[in-house]
C-alpha cells in the first residue's frame, strides 16, 4: 500500500464510522442522547402543533417553541414536562393514554418508538440543543472516495469497482453484508445506454459497431459517442423541461399560443449538447439579460422566468402578478435548490428552516421583472430556418409592393392621398372593379398568411428583463394574502443556505444597463460552488435518470420531509466533482455511466431484497419503464419512420376529433405527415391538451414542476398501444421495412434486432413463424383473398405485438 | 380562516412507497410490500391502487354522481326564491343593500346604476317540505323531499376557468387533482373492468380549461377521469384497429401474453411486468364491459321515458343520466356529467338572455335529473349514491344588458341528494337579493369536505404528499355542512 493510500485510509476511518452509523441497521441504543432539534421537535411539529400552536393553543397549551413547552398548559396550570422524570410528565401520560383524552385526539396513538424517544429525551433532562445547520443546509465537506474495504471482500468484489463512484457503493454494501451485482452483458448494456442517453434503440449497424468492437474500452468509447450525439440533448432536455413546467401556451380559459416558446426548448437542447457549464446554464436563465446581453441564448434562457401558466382573462391582475411571482419562486426553489418553499408563502415552514421572510426575500429578486419580446442580437437558427424566414420576408415585401401599388392606384382614382384601406376596400366593391377587388383580397390574404408563418420564426425570443434600474423591494404577505402586506423586505437569500444568517443581497447595478442587477446577485449566489444545494441537486437528478431513482429519492425536496441520502458522502463528493470539472454535466454522466454500479444487471438477490427491497443502496440496476416520449420515439425509430429534423416550432401529430372535443378552446394545428413523425420533444405543448399518448403514459401536466414521472400501469395505456391508430400505422411501416429482407427467417431476425436489440432464439423464431401461419390462416378464413395482403397483414400484426411487449417498454 | 393543520402526520413506509412513485408503478409498489401478500391477478382478487378500500368513517354513499351545470346557473332563477329581488326590481343595489359597495362583475365595472332584476320565473312550493323551486325545474320540484339545497355556497373567482378548477379541484390554479381523483384515491373502485372515475361531456364541447378539470394533477394517472362518450365507442381507442376482428385480436393478445410470460421467466418477482400483462387483459375485458355498461338499448321504454330519452330536447342529458345509473350499478365510484359545453349560450352562461338560455338548459336537464333521482330511489340505490348538482358559480341579481346576468362567485345554490344527506331541507341563505351569502355561508371547500364525508372520507386525513407538503382537496380543511348530513 502506498503511503498516500494509507493516509487516506486513516482519514477515512471517521467517515466509515459515519457511513455505518447512517446505514440501514437501526438498532436502538438506550444510552444514545436524544437531540431535541433532531428528534423531538419534528415529532411535535408533525404530530402536535396542528392544534397546540401559538395561534390556537388548544387547551391553553402550545409546544411551538421550547419556552412555551416548558411553560406548560394554561388551562390546568400544570407543567407538562418534568425534566428527568418521564413517568411523572403528563405529556407522556396524554400520549400513553393514562391521561384522558389520549393525544393526538381523534387520531391513532403515536408509534411506540416515537413515545419512547420523547421519554428518553425527558429522562435525559429535556435539554434543548442549539439550532444546528445540519444536512442539507451545510455546504458539502471535503470527501475522499473510500478505499476498498479491508475485510469481507470476495474475489469478485475485489475486482468489481471501476471508478470512485463504485468505491462509495462497495464500502456501504460491504458494511451491510451485501455484494454488488455483476456487469450486464454487452447486449444488455447496449440497449440500456442507448435508451438512457439518446432515447431511441440502436440500429443493427450501431449495435454491431459496439458488439464487434473487442477493444477493452469499447463501452467507454460508446458512452463518449452517445454523449456527443445530438440526440442526447433531445433526450435529456425533456428531463429539464419537466422541471421547469415547459409549455407553449398560457393555460387557463383561452390557452393562447406563445408563438416563440419553442426557442427555450431548443436552447436547452443546444445547451446540453454543447455541454454548457451548469453554472452558466443557470446564470443565463436567471439573469442572462444582465450578464450576457450580447448572447442570444442568454436572452432566450430568461424565458425560464415566464414559463408558468398565465391567466389571460384574469379579472384581478395584481393577484395574477402575485401568482406568477409565487410560481417563479416555487419553481426556482424546487427545480434548482431542491427545496419546497411554497409552505413559507403563508407561514414559516413547519419542517424546514425556511421562514416566511425568507420566502418573500427570495421572491423580491423578481418583483421588478417584466416580460419583453426581445430581438435576438445574434442569429442562432439553423440555416434551413433562416432560409425559410428570408423567403417569407421576401414574399412579404413583394406582396406589400403589390398591395401598395393598388393602394396608390385607388387613391389616385379617388383623388384622396390619405384614403385608408377601408375606403379602398369600399371603392373596390363596385361590380365593375371585380377583378381588381379579387386581386386586392388575394394579396392581402396571402400577406396575412405569410405574416402568420413568419411570426413564430422571427429572430425574437420571449424573455424577461427589469422594469428599470430601481432595486426591487417587497413585502411579506401575511397568510400569503396580497391584501395584507406585512414587513417590507429586500432581496436576500434563504438564511439556512447562507450560514444561517439572514443577509440582504449585495446588489450592484450595471452602469450601462437599464436593469437593477438584482437577478445577477441571485444568479451568482445560486450558481456558486458555495451554494449548499445547487450542485447536490443536479448531480442527484442525473443519478435519478440513470438509475430510475436518486441518491435522494425526493429529488426536489432535500428538506426534512424528503428522504435522507443513503450515500451522503457520494452525493457530496459528486457535488464537488461537478465544479471541479468546470460544471460539465457530461463529465458527471461519464462518471456514472462508466461506473460498475451503473453497469450492474437487474439482479435478483433475496438477501439484499430482505434488507433493502427498494434498492436504495444500489446493489443492482433498476428495471425502468420507458417514458411516453421514449416509447413513441422508439416506435418511430424502429419502424424507420422517424424524421430526425431538429429544432423549430412545435409540430402537431394527428389527434382524433373526439379528443379535440373535450375542451372548449382547443386549437390544434396540422402538420404535414412527415413532420408528424418527428421526435416527441418537438410536439407542440398545449396546456389544455397534452398529446393523448403522452398523457396516458404519465406525461407531465405542464403546470407543476415535475420531478419524476410516475410509471403507472393502467388499462387505457393498453388501449392506446393495442388499438390506437399510431401503433397500427407504425406497425405497418415496420412490416414494410422488413419486407425488403430476404426470407422469413431473416425478417424475424431483423425485427428482433430493430425492436428488442437482440437476436431471437431458435425457439422464438419457431413461435413467430407459427404465429404468422396462424394469422394467415385466420385471415383467409375470415375472407381476405389477396395473398399479398394476407402476408402483409400477418407481418404487421407481428410487428404490432412486438411494440406491445414488456421487453419493448422496459429497460433492463 | 380556520386553523386546521394542513401538515399531516409523518407518513408510514407504506404511504411513502405509494406516494414517492420511486420510478416503479404505484401498483407494483403496493404488491412489493413485504407485509402485504397481495395477489396480482386483477379479475379475481382486485389489488393495486384501484382496489376497493374501506372508508375512513362509516358512510352510506358508495358512489357519487356530480351533475355539473357548466357556465353557472342563476340561483335566483332556479332554487333560491328572492322576494327581496321582486321588491327592489329596477332599483339599484345600493337601494337594496346600502353596504354592498361597488358591484364588480366579470363584464367590467358596473356603475351603481345598473338595476336589480327580479326573476322572470315564478316559484312554487313542492312536496311535504314545501321548498320553493322555480318553474324552470318542475320535475326536480317533485323530488325536493329527497334534496338538500344549500343556498349559501361561495367561491373565489368570477372567471370560468379558475372557478371550474376550484369547483372540481379545490384550487383556482390549474394542476391540482380533481375531486373524482381524490375519491378514487381514497376508496378505489368496486369494478376493476371499468374506470373508477368517469366523465361525460356535453356534445357541444368540453368545459373551459379542458382535461385539467378531471385530471389527477400531481397524483398518478391511475386516478384521472376517463372521458366516456355518449355516442359511438365509449372510451378513446376502445375498439380494435380498423378491420381487426375479435378472433384476430384475441390471437394477437395470446401471442403477446406468451412473449411476455417468456420474458418474465428470467425476471422473476417483478410485479410491474405482471401488472402490465394484467392491464392488457383488463383492457380486453373493458372493450366488452364499457359498451355493455353504457348500452341503454336494453332498458325498458318506461325507464327511457322516465329519463326523457323519448324527447329530443332531453334525450342527450337523459342518456347520460341513465348511463350514470348503469355505471353506479356496476360499481363505478365517481361519475361527472356536464350540462353545457363550449362557449356562450351553449352553456349556462346567460349574459344576454336569462330566459332563453336557462329555459333551454333547464328544459334539457330537468326531466332527466328527476328521472335519475326517482329511478335510483325505486331501485334502492339512492341511499348508496350521492347526487350533487352545482355550477362553477352563481349569477348576479342585477341585470346585464337588461335581460341577462353576469357571473357571481359570491353565492350560488348547490344541492345534494341521496347517500348520507338529509333531504327536504334548504340550508343557508343568500342576502336579501341573492348577491352574496347570508346565513350560514359555506365555501366550496366546505362542500368538498361534506361530499368526502358522505362517502366516508375525512378531508383532513385524506392527504397526498407532493412538493414537501401533505396536500388536500380542501387545502387546510373544510367545515362540514353538518345540517346537510343525515
Amino acid at each position: 500500500m502506498s503511503e498516500k493510500r494509507f493516509r487516506s485510509l486513516i482519514y477515512l476511518i471517521p467517515l466509515a464510522a459515519l457511513l455505518l452509523a447512517s446505514s440501514l441497521a437501526t438498532s436502538s441504543d438506550a444510552a444514545k442522547s436524544v437531540s431535541y432539534r433532531e428528534s423531538i421537535e419534528p415529532i411535535f411539529k408533525s404530530e402536535c402543533s396542528g392544534c397546540h400552536n401559538k395561534a390556537s393553543a388548544s387547551g391553553g397549551f402550545s409546544l411551538e417553541t421550547p419556552e412555551l413547552l416548558r411553560k406548560g398548559g394554561v388551562k390546568f396550570g400544570e407543567k407538562v414536562i418534568i425534566p428527568g422524570k418521564p413517568a411523572q410528565s403528563i405529556l407522556v401520560g396524554y400520549l400513553r393514554g393514562t391521561h384522558q383524552p389520549r393525544m393526538p385526539i381523534g387520531l391513532p396513538p403515536l408509534p411506540e418508538n416515537k413515545i419512547r424517544l420523547i421519554e428518553d429525551w425527558i429522562a435525559q433532562g429535556a435539554k434543548v440543543d442549539e439550532v444546528k445547520l445540519g444536512w442539507p443546509y451545510a455546504p458539502p465537506a471535503p470527501v475522499t472516495p473510500p478505499a476498498l474495504p479491508r475485510t469481507g471482500l470476495t474475489d469478485f468484489t475485489k475486482k468489481w469497482a471501476r471508478n470512485d463512484v463504485d468505491r462509495f457503493i462497495l464500502a456501504k454494501l460491504n458494511a451491510n453484508g451485501l455484494q454488488p451485482a455483476p456487469s450486464a452483458s454487452k447486449g444488455v448494456l447496449l440497449r440500456r445506454v442507448y435508451l438512457d442517453v439518446v432515447g431511441t434503440p440502436p440500429t443493427p449497424e450501431e449495435a454491431d459497431a459496439f458488439l464487434l468492437d473487442k477493444s477493452p474500452d469499447a463501452y467507454e468509447k460508446l458512452v463518449n459517442r452517445l454523449l456527443d450525439d445530438p440526440r442526447y440533448g433531445e433526450r435529456w432536455a425533456r428531463h429539464w423541461l419537466d422541471l421547469v413546467r415547459y409549455a407553449e401556451t398560457h393555460g387557463f380559459e383561452a390557452d393562447n399560443i406563445r408563438p416563440r416558446a419553442w426557442r427555450y426548448r431548443d436552447y436547452v437542447i443546444r445547451a446540453l449538447n454543447s455541454d454548457k457549464p451548469y453554472d452558466r446554464f443557470l446564470k443565463e436563465q436567471i439573469a442572462g439579460d444582465e450578464l450576457y446581453p450580447q448572447d442570444s441564448d442568454a436572452w432566450i434562457a430568461t424565458g425560464f422566468l415566464r414559463l408558468g401558466a398565465y391567466d389571460e382573462l384574469a379579472t384581478d391582475p395584481p393577484q395574477r402578478r402575485q401568482d406568477i411571482l409565487n410560481d417563479a419562486t416555487d419553481t426556482l426553489s424546487s427545480a434548482v435548490l431542491g427545496m419546497t418553499v411554497g409552505c413559507a408563502r403563508c407561514h414559516d415552514h413547519k419542517y424546514d428552516r425556511i421562514s416566511q421572510r425568507d420566502y418573500y426575500r427570495l421572491q423580491a429578486f423578481f418583483v421588478n421583472t417584466k416580460w419583453v419580446d426581445q430581438k435576438l442580437p445574434v442569429e442562432v437558427d439553423a440555416a434551413s430556418l433562416i432560409q425559410k424566414r428570408n423567403t417569407l420576408k421576401d414574399q412579404t415585401q413583394k406582396l406589400n409592393l403589390a398591395i401598395d401599388q393598388i393602394r396608390s392606384d385607388v387613391r389616385k382614382a379617388l383623388g384622396k392621398n390619405d384614403a385608408d384601406d377601408d375606403a379602398i376596400d369600399k371603392w373596390l366593391q363596385d361590380a365593375s372593379r371585380k377583378d381588381k377587388k379579387a386581386e386586392w383580397d388575394r394579396l392581402r390574404g396571402e400577406e396575412g398568411d405569410t405574416q402568420r408563418q413568419l411570426r413564430p420564426i422571427e429572430a425574437t425570443a420571449e424573455t424577461v428583463t427589469d422594469t428599470g434600474k430601481e432595486v426591487p423591494s417587497h413585502h411579506v404577505l401575511l397568510r400569503g394574502n396580497l391584501a395584507t402586506p406585512g414587513d417590507p423586505v429586500q432581496p436576500g437569500f434563504i438564511a439556512a443556505l447562507s450560514e444561517g444568517r439572514e443577509k440582504d443581497a449585495v446588489i450592484t447595478a450595471f452602469p450601462d444597463k437599464p436593469t437593477s442587477g438584482a437577478r445577477t446577485a441571485l444568479a451568482n449566489w445560486v450558481a456558486s460552488p458555495k451554494n449548499p444545494m445547487t450542485a447536490r441537486v443536479i448531480v442527484n437528478r442525473l443519478w435519478q435518470h440513470h438509475f430510475g431513482n436518486g441518491l435522494v429519492s425526493t429529488a426536489s425536496d432535500f428538506g426534512r420531509n424528503g428522504e435522507k441520502p443513503r450515500y451522503p458522502g457520494l452525493l457530496d463528493w459528486m457535488a464537488q466533482e461537478l465544479p471541479r470539472h468546470g460544471w460539465s454535466l457530461k463529465a458527471m454522466h461519464r462518471l456514472i455511466l462508466n461506473s460498475a454500479t451503473y453497469r450492474q444487471i437487474v439482479a435478483v438477490n433475496p438477501k439484499a431484497e430482505k434488507l433493502d427491497l427498494q434498492n436504495r443502496l444500489f446493489w443492482r440496476q433498476n428495471r425502468q419503464r420507458l417514458e411516453a416520449e421514449a416509447i413513441r420515439d422508439g416506435m418511430l425509430a424502429v419502424s424507420g419512420g422517424l424524421n430526425d429534423q431538429r429544432g423549430g416550432p412545435g409540430i402537431y401529430p394527428a389527434v382524433s376529433d373526439e379528443v379535440l372535443a373535450t375542451g372548449s378552446t382547443h386549437k390544434w394545428g396540422s402538420s404535414p405527415e412527415d413532420q408528424q413523425r418527428r421526435r416527441t420533444i418537438y410536439v407542440f405543448q398545449r396546456r389544455s391538451l397534452p398529446l393523448p399518448m403522452v398523457e396516458v403514459f404519465d406525461g407531465p401536466d405542464m403546470v407543476n414542476s415535475c420531478t419524476r414521472r410516475n410509471a403507472t400501469t393502467i388499462a387505457p395505456q393498453a388501449l392506446t398501444m393495442f388499438n390506437g391508430d399510431f401503433g397500427w400505422s407504425e406497425a405497418r411501416r415496420f412490416a414494410e421495412r422488413l419486407a425488403t429482407e430476404g426470407n422469413s427467417d431473416s425478417r424475424i431476425e431483423k425485427a428482433y434486432r430493430l425492436a428488442l436489440v437482440r437476436r431471437p432464439t431458435p425457439e422464438e423464431k419457431k413461435q413467430v413463424a407459427a404465429f404468422l401461419e396462424k394469422k394467415k390462416t385466420l385471415h383467409l378464413r375470415e375472407g381476405m383473398t389477396d395473398p399479398k395482403k394476407v402476408e402483409f397483414t400477418a407481418w404487421t400484426e407481428f410487428c404490432h405485438v412486438l411494440f406491445n411487449t414488456n421487453e419493448f417498454v422496459y429497460v433492463d | 380562516m380556520n386553523d386546521k393543520p394542513h401538515f399531516g402526520p409523518a407518513y408510514s413506509r407504506r404511504d411513502f412507497l405509494l406516494r414517492a412513485g420511486t420510478g416503479f408503478g404505484g401498483l407494483a409498489l403496493t404488491a412489493m410490500m413485504a407485509d402485504e401478500a397481495l395477489a396480482t391477478n386483477f379479475g379475481t382478487a382486485p389489488t393495486g391502487p384501484m382496489a376497493p378500500k374501506p372508508p375512513m368513517i362509516p358512510a352510506k354513499a358508495k358512489s357519487v354522481i356530480f351533475l355539473f351545470m357548466y357556465g353557472g346557473p342563476s340561483q335566483v332563477d332556479t332554487f333560491d326564491p328572492k322576494p327581496g329581488l321582486v321588491k327592489y326590481d329596477g332599483k339599484t343595489m345600493k337601494a337594496a343593500l346600502p353596504n354592498a359597495g361597488e358591484v364588480k362583475t366579470f363584464g367590467g365595472a358596473q356603475s351603481g346604476s345598473v338595476p336589480l332584476m327580479k326573476s322572470p320565473f315564478a316559484f312554487r312550493k313542492y312536496g311535504k317540505s314545501g321548498i320553493e323551486v322555480s318553474d324552470l325545474f318542475p320535475h326536480v320540484g317533485q323530488c325536493v323531499d329527497d334534496i338538500c339545497f344549500v343556498r349559501s355556497i361561495y367561491g373565489d373567482s368570477n372567471n370560468h376557468a379558475p372557478a371550474l378548477f376550484e369547483m372540481n379541484t379545490g384550487a383556482i390554479l390549474q394542476g391540482a387533482p380533481s375531486m373524482g381523483s381524490w375519491v378514487t384515491y381514497g376508496l378505489g373502485s368496486e369494478n376493476q373492468n371499468l374506470p373508477g372515475f368517469v366523465v361525460m361531456l356535453d356534445s357541444r364541447g368540453g368545459p373551459i380549461g379542458g382535461a385539467p378539470n378531471w385530471a389527477s394533477g400531481y397524483m398518478p394517472a391511475t386516478y384521472q377521469g376517463t372521458v366516456f362518450r355518449t355516442a359511438g365507442t365509449a372510451i378513446l381507442d376502445l375498439k380494435p384497429g380498423k378491420g381487426v376482428s375479435d378472433a384476430s385480436q384475441r390471437s394477437d393478445l395470446d401471442f403477446l401474453g406468451n412473449l411476455n410470460k417468456e420474458h418474465m421467466k428470467s425476471r422473476p418477482g417483478d410485479t410491474d411486468l405482471e401488472a402490465r400483462i394484467s392491464a392488457y387483459e383488463l383492457a380486453y375485458r373493458m372493450q366488452m364491459a364499457a359498451p355493455e355498461a353504457v348500452d341503454v338499448s336494453k332498458e325498458t321504454e318506461e325507464v327511457k321515458a322516465l329519463y326523457g330519452l323519448d324527447k329530443p330536447e332531453t334525450a342527450e342529458f337523459g342518456r347520460k343520466c341513465l348511463m350514470a345509473r348503469r355505471l353506479v350499478e356496476r360499481g363505478v365510484r365517481f361519475i361527472q356529467l356536464y350540462s353545457g359545453g363550449g362557449h356562450g349560450d351553449d352553456t349556462w352562461d346567460a349574459h344576454g338572455d336569462i330566459v332563453g338560455n336557462h329555459k333551454k338548459h333547464a328544459g334539457s336537464t330537468d326531466k332527466p335529473i328527476a328521472g335519475l333521482l326517482m329511478d335510483l330511489k325505486r331501485r334502492g340505490l339512492l341511499d348508496s349514491t350521492l347526487v350533487v348538482w352545482a355550477g362553477e358559480f352563481g349569477r348576479m341579481p342585477i341585470s346585464q344588458g337588461g335581460s341577462g346576468r353576469d357571473h357571481n362567485p359570491g353565492v350560488q345554490t348547490v344541492w345534494m341528494a341521496g347517500g348520507g344527506v338529509r333531504g327536504g331541507q334548504a340550508i343557508g341563505s343568500s342576502d336579501e337579493v341573492g348577491y352574496k351569502t347570508g346565513e350560514d355561508p359555506y365555501h366550496i371547500r366546505d362542500l368538498h369536505a361534506t361530499i368526502l364525508r358522505c362517502v366516508g372520507l375525512d378531508d383532513i386525513r385524506l392527504t397526498y404528499l407532493f412538493n414537501g407538503r401533505f396536500q388536500r382537496l380542501t387545502v387546510n380543511g373544510g367545515n362540514l355542512i353538518k345540517k346537510a348530513l343525515a
